[in-house]
């Protein structure tokens, strides 16, 4: 799972730069930018339970 | 042209014409889901000709399955494990996810509604491919894009303050779609207490009692009542602490009344014993939404961060007990060293509800004066739910004391709102106001003439822009002034906010409206600016009428006005 999420936080990296240079999002990008919350959110349900 | 003919077709059977499909995505908790099903079955029961699809998180709806398939034709679940846990690097996990959304996409969505309010939601929307879509989106820049006036209330005013005058079902509704009906009045079984359901707990600490409270309730209502019967639900995770509840030596003497089934029973089971049951007791959580979908009277306390309006259960026999205490409702990363909202609500109330409700089936004042001290009554403020001449759902406060400022403009932005939204009229009793509420309504209304003025010169400066645009030699410079003008108004809308802190609804809903204006162009988004701001003078007059007759009523019946005086009055708004 750290791979995945260091994978993850170097995408969204390249997304946030292109994002800034207003550029277009494609529906990979927002794939990656759902992955992460979706994961995050998840992670810290189950913490909690 | 070669048009076929008619013959051609001879023998063929008719095309059917297909289903339209509408498709509600609610990744949030267990709770929403719950609302989202009380929806989603008045739509069903409308529109028997759609094909309802559901995208939920498959933790949360897999144990509701039981309900969700009587209303959604299918569901698909959004599972955790599946997508994320069993991959060995991010590209199986995004072949999953399209493997996923491929499905859903495959359906050909003519309609697609978000009703989870959540960023995780916003990015999963925006991968469903659908016709016409409503409830917030991210858009191709990354940016949050809400499109319909209910879904940017929700954004602006659910969860932000605590003015929302509406319940959660009921504006899901309005999303929807649905014509608004009541739901069928819940008949009382005996005049009884044989089986009560208590859930003491809740999805934070803030929102419910340390046991020891819920030991004292319990203590004292199998004193007074022995025939009944306690049931102690919740998860598994809950299960050690129903324990300590159900163990208490205070409990020793009631032990054969007092059941633990905390982790014992799946959510089709503990439904099953909530149809059972005779009422239903316990804080804000998805098991109060169960026993109102099972016709059971709930009694709900709410603490912390919990606004009463937004989502005590939605039936028609609802008691709510919430404190008075000045900081409720908090909100839930506030940081609270001692949970006084907790303190403010005694046993002894919650006891002399369920009393009444147990017997004549209502509460009223009357009774809970007789019942208790007004120390304990002071710190408390009850509600009965309601279901007023628009069918929308109300709580009702049952206190006799005079309004508090909060709860009249909760009122009055109700009807406001409901009139600018689906112009719906709903008529309200006059408070009763006092010296100091009447003070306050007068500054309200000093920050709504504001509000007002600001937004009429939106309105010029938009139709200025408009007009400038479609002249033979439109100036640049003038535009950008123009539009300069228009900052410089949403600027002092902010400061407005700041100085009238009533106000903020209509400021943040204003400002979210004007985020998401419509249109490719300039002309068109001035349009969708002049409207916006047509709307925040309109809701800004409403306002100000309503508070401009109760002040005048309030100085009518007290012609010998005296800022330590109370009086009160009656009347119909």
């Amino acid at each position: 799972m750290e791979n995945i999420k260091s994978e993850l936080q170097s995408s969204i990296d390249a997304i946030t730069k292109k994002a800034g240079e207003g550029l277009t999002l494609e529906a990979e990008d927002l794939e990656i930018l759902f992955l992460a919350t979706f994961i995050d959110e998840e992670q810290r349900e189950r913490a909690k339970s | 042209m070669n048009a076929p003919k008619v013959d051609q077709f001879e023998g063929e059977p008719p095309v059917e014409p297909q289903p339209k499909t509408l498709a509600i995505v609610q990744i949030t908790r267990i709770g929403d889901l719950l609302q989202t099903y009380i929806a989603a079955k008045s739509l069903r029961t409308q529109r028997p000709d759609l094909r309802l699809v559901l995208i939920a998180r498959k933790s949360f709806a897999a144990p509701l399955k039981f309900l969700l398939s009587e209303v959604f034709d299918e569901i698909f679940m959004l599972d955790y494990e599946r997508l994320i846990e069993n991959a060995h690097s991010l590209s199986d996990i995004q072949d999953n996810l399209k493997e996923f959304t491929g499905k859903i996409n495959n359906l050909e969505i003519d309609v697609l509604i978000n009703l989870s309010f959540s960023t995780t939601a916003e990015y999963f929307t925006s991968l469903i491919q659908s016709k016409f879509l409503l409830g917030p989106v991210r858009a191709n820049n990354g940016l949050l894009s809400i499109s319909d006036k209910w879904s940017k209330f929700v954004f602006s005013n659910v969860m932000r303050g605590d003015l929302n005058p509406f319940a959660l079902v009921d504006i899901f509704k309005f999303i929807l779609g649905v014509e608004l009906k009541q739901p069928e009045p819940i008949v009382k079984k005996e005049n009884t207490l044989k089986n009560m359901v208590i859930h003491p707990f809740a999805s934070q600490d803030r929102k419910y009692w340390k046991s020891v409270k819920w030991v004292e309730l319990i203590y004292k209502t199998l004193k007074e009542k022995p025939e009944t019967i306690i049931s102690i639900v919740g998860s598994k995770e809950e299960r050690e602490i129903a324990e300590e509840i159900a163990n208490n030596p205070i409990l020793s003497k009631f032990r054969k009344s007092i059941r633990n089934l905390a982790g014992l029973t799946s959510i089709e089971e503990l439904f099953n014993h909530l149809k059972r049951a005779d009422l239903f007791v316990g804080h804000d959580s998805m098991v109060g939404h169960l026993a109102a979908i099972a016709e059971l009277p709930t009694i709900t306390i709410s603490l912390g961060s919990v606004r009463p309006n937004e989502t005590t259960p939605y039936s028609t026999k609802a008691i709510n007990i919430a404190p008075k205490t000045k900081c409720f409702p908090c909100f839930p990363d506030e940081k609270c060293e001692f949970y006084q909202c907790h303190a403010d609500i005694g046993h002894q109330i919650v006891y002399s509800a369920i009393n009444q409700i147990a017997g004549k089936g209502e509460i009223t004042v009357e009774q809970m004066e007789k019942e208790n001290s007004t120390f304990y009554l002071n710190s408390v403020n009850f509600y009965a739910s309601n279901f007023k001449s628009t069918n929308l759902f109300s709580l009702n406060t049952l206190n006799k004391d005079y309004s508090d400022v909060k709860t009249i403009m909760r009122t009055f932005l109700r009807m406001g709102w409901l009139y600018l939204f689906e112009e719906k009229e709903e008529n309200h009793d006059y408070p009763l106001i006092n010296a100091t509420i009447y003070d306050q309504l007068v500054n309200v209304n000093e920050g709504l003439k504001n509000l007002y003025d600001l937004a009429e010169f939106g309105k010029k400066y938009s139709k200025d822009i408009i007009e400038e645009v479609s002249s033979d030699t439109p100036d640049i410079a003038k535009i950008k002034s123009l539009s300069g003008k228009i900052d410089e108004i949403d600027e002092l809308q902010e400061i407005v906010r700041q100085g009238y802190p009533l106000l903020a609804p209509i400021v943040d809903y204003f400002k979210v409206d004007k985020a998401n204006l419509k249109g490719q162009n300039i002309v068109h988004l001035s349009e969708s600016s002049f409207y916006s701001y047509h709307h925040c003078s309109s809701l800004c007059n409403i306002m100000f009428e309503l508070i401009q007759k109760t002040v005048s009523e309030f100085k009518i019946k007290n012609t010998n006005y005296n800022t330590n005086e109370k009086e009160s009055q009656g009347g119909q708004v």
